[in-house]
């Protein structure tokens, strides 16, 4: 295989399945062409909002790194010398051929606090590198980029998010499908699922003041069961009920010895999101958020500290996953709204970029790279190649979407539906391919 | 928030209620998820508000029980036969469902009548089916 084609081939796919090729206002953008599996050992959607989810659905926990991920200095090209340029690379901020974590066969290296990630990459082969991810809007603001990321809309605003149409699609009205463990996260937003926050599974309880408490629960509750009322009302007090069936699902997955991380975390959200799944609630869509990422200054160290977060945290997930019945059903996404500038910035930080990454793990991923890296070589002195230092998206984030969705549903249409358009798909979905193996 | 805040008479401007708001209830008045602002409509109606805003009742509640002249102290005033029907007047909540006021009243008509008890009672309609949506 060529450098660049350990696990999967990209040349190879694109030759097996044909490239489609989608001029932009910035130039083509590649896209890889795929048909989805079309075999689901899993039947499409329904999901009930009691009970178990059935064995062998899929189940995506989204990790968002907000602020816009560095995924430059995340997955390193240390085989490309302009990486390293004095004038157009990463100056002092470039991740040494050294230090970084070679991935065998390829000429990238993972940041050096990345050490769980790589070894899962070397010795289970589940772990999908998404190079070149992004739109083509030219857009730099932090809030108008994570809204698009959220809502996998580009112009105009959407009041519903990517996750929380999938949901409409298959959980209608469900009040345990949509669960977010830091505030809630727009992408979950729905037009008939509500958002259900987790921060604590123990933790979550409804009470009343001391003072008063006896009977007030007993007394909410009868609001919420005996509301016939119709309209707004009526679902409100649908409402109160959901919630009250809610409190007591969620509290009863509380694992304490499973609890790790400092609360509110990202190990600590990461937590949740394995108890609720072990406890086999009917949700499919996890999103789990951290922030920091925005690293304008001393970026070094900084980001070196956020990625070791993130490590131990999919380390410590991972190592209750793994041990559970529902561990091939599991996968992960982390994204982030951009990426960021190449050149450093005088602050020692970078500034907003556009092309970032998204890694895809865990169950029914075929591990591999995938996504052309955007070009580093400036392409002169005026870097004509680059948008305000930025590189330019080769994958649209909308096709990882794409191929996140014929997952969750098992089907090749509901993605559709969900983007309101046709997507090619990346095609990271397949056995596991370990390169300790191949080699 | 803001009528409960209007009928407790509490000022909604601290900071830290701001910031609670935000990390509990994932609603900031100044950071709405995208650029029209907060949306009306169901998602208010997402679980996790529900709690969080119970706890904040509770706690607003009880930042008003001793007033002399207020909601709490009006709703023990006029005794516990009464009280759901004054708490709720004065929540705005005079077209409340049977359901609720039947769960009001039997809550007033509980244990033993004094300014916790009428605080719960206030406390409740707060967080009533019909609030949210008032």
């Amino acid at each position: 295989m060529s450098s660049e084609s350990q696990p999967l081939s990209r040349r190879s796919l694109l030759k097996r399945a044909g490239a489609v090729v989608v001029t932009t206002a910035l130039g083509p953008i590649v896209l890889d062409s795929f048909t989805p599996l079309g075999q689901a050992a899993w039947a499409a959607p329904a999901l009930a909002s009691t009970g178990s989810l059935p064995a062998g659905t899929p189940i995506v926990v989204v990790i968002d790194l907000q602020g816009g991920n560095d995924f430059l200095n995340t997955v390193c090209p240390i085989g490309d010398k302009w990486y390293y340029d004095a004038k157009y690379g990463r100056g002092s901020l470039a991740i040494s051929q050294s230090s970084a974590l070679a991935l065998g066969g390829t000429s990238v290296g993972l940041h050096p606090s990345l050490t769980w990630l790589r070894d899962r990459w070397q010795n289970v082969g589940d772990v999908a590198i998404i190079r070149g991810v992004g739109d083509d809007t030219r857009e730099f603001s932090h809030f108008t980029s994570m809204d698009r990321r959220a809502t996998a809309v580009l112009s105009g605003s959407s009041a519903t998010g990517w996750l929380g149409r999938y949901n409409d699609i298959v959980a209608a009205d469900s009040p345990l499908a949509a669960i977010s463990t830091s505030g809630l996260h727009p992408s979950l937003l729905a037009s008939t699922v509500p958002i259900l926050q987790v921060t604590s599974c123990g933790g979550m309880s409804l009470g009343a003041d001391w003072r008063w408490r006896s009977g007030f629960v007993e007394a909410l509750t009868a609001m919420g069961t005996k509301n016939t009322a119709a309209g707004m009302v009526g679902r409100s007090g649908a409402n109160h009920r959901n919630v009250m069936a809610a409190v007591q699902r969620v509290s009863s997955a509380a694992n304490q010895s499973w609890q790790s991380g400092s609360s509110g975390g990202l190990q600590s959200q990461l937590a949740q999101c394995a108890m609720l799944i072990a406890n086999g609630l009917p949700s499919q869509t996890y999103v789990a958020s951290t922030s920091g990422f925005d690293t304008h200054g001393g970026q070094s160290w900084m980001h070196g500290d956020l990625l070791k977060n993130l490590d131990a945290a999919l380390k410590a997930f991972f190592g209750i996953i793994d041990g559970q019945s529902r561990r091939n059903d599991v996968f992960v996404l982390i994204s982030s709204e951009f990426g960021r500038q190449v050149r450093p910035n005088a602050s020692s930080g970078t500034d907003h970029g556009q092309a970032g990454g998204c890694i895809v793990l865990g169950g029914g991923v075929r591990g591999g790279l995938y996504g052309a890296q955007p070009t580093l070589d400036p392409g002169g002195p005026t870097a004509p190649n680059r948008i305000n230092d930025a590189l330019v998206p080769t994958v649209d984030f909308r096709s990882v979407y794409a191929s996140v969705l014929d997952r969750l549903s098992g089907d090749a249409t509901t993605a559709n539906r969900v983007l309101g358009k046709t997507m090619t798909r990346t095609a990271f979905w397949g056995p596991r391919h370990p390169a300790a193996s191949a080699a | 928030v803001a009528s409960a805040a209007r009928v407790l008479a509490i000022d909604l401007r601290s900071q830290s209620l701001s910031w609670e708001l935000r990390d509990k209830m994932g609603q900031h008045p100044l950071l709405p998820p995208n650029v029209a602002g907060w949306p009306a409509g169901t998602r208010w109606l997402s679980s996790s508000v529900l709690l969080t805003w119970n706890e904040l009742v509770n706690r607003f509640v009880a930042a008003v029980r001793g007033q002399t002249n207020g909601v709490v102290a009006q709703v023990q005033a006029v005794g516990r036969a009464a009280a759901a029907k004054e708490a709720l007047r004065l929540t705005a909540l005079t077209e409340a469902t049977a359901s609720t006021t039947q769960a009001v009243a039997a809550y007033a008509a509980a244990g033993k009548w004094d300014v916790d008890r009428a605080a719960g009672t206030v406390a409740l309609c707060l967080v009533s089916p019909e609030f949210f949506v008032n």
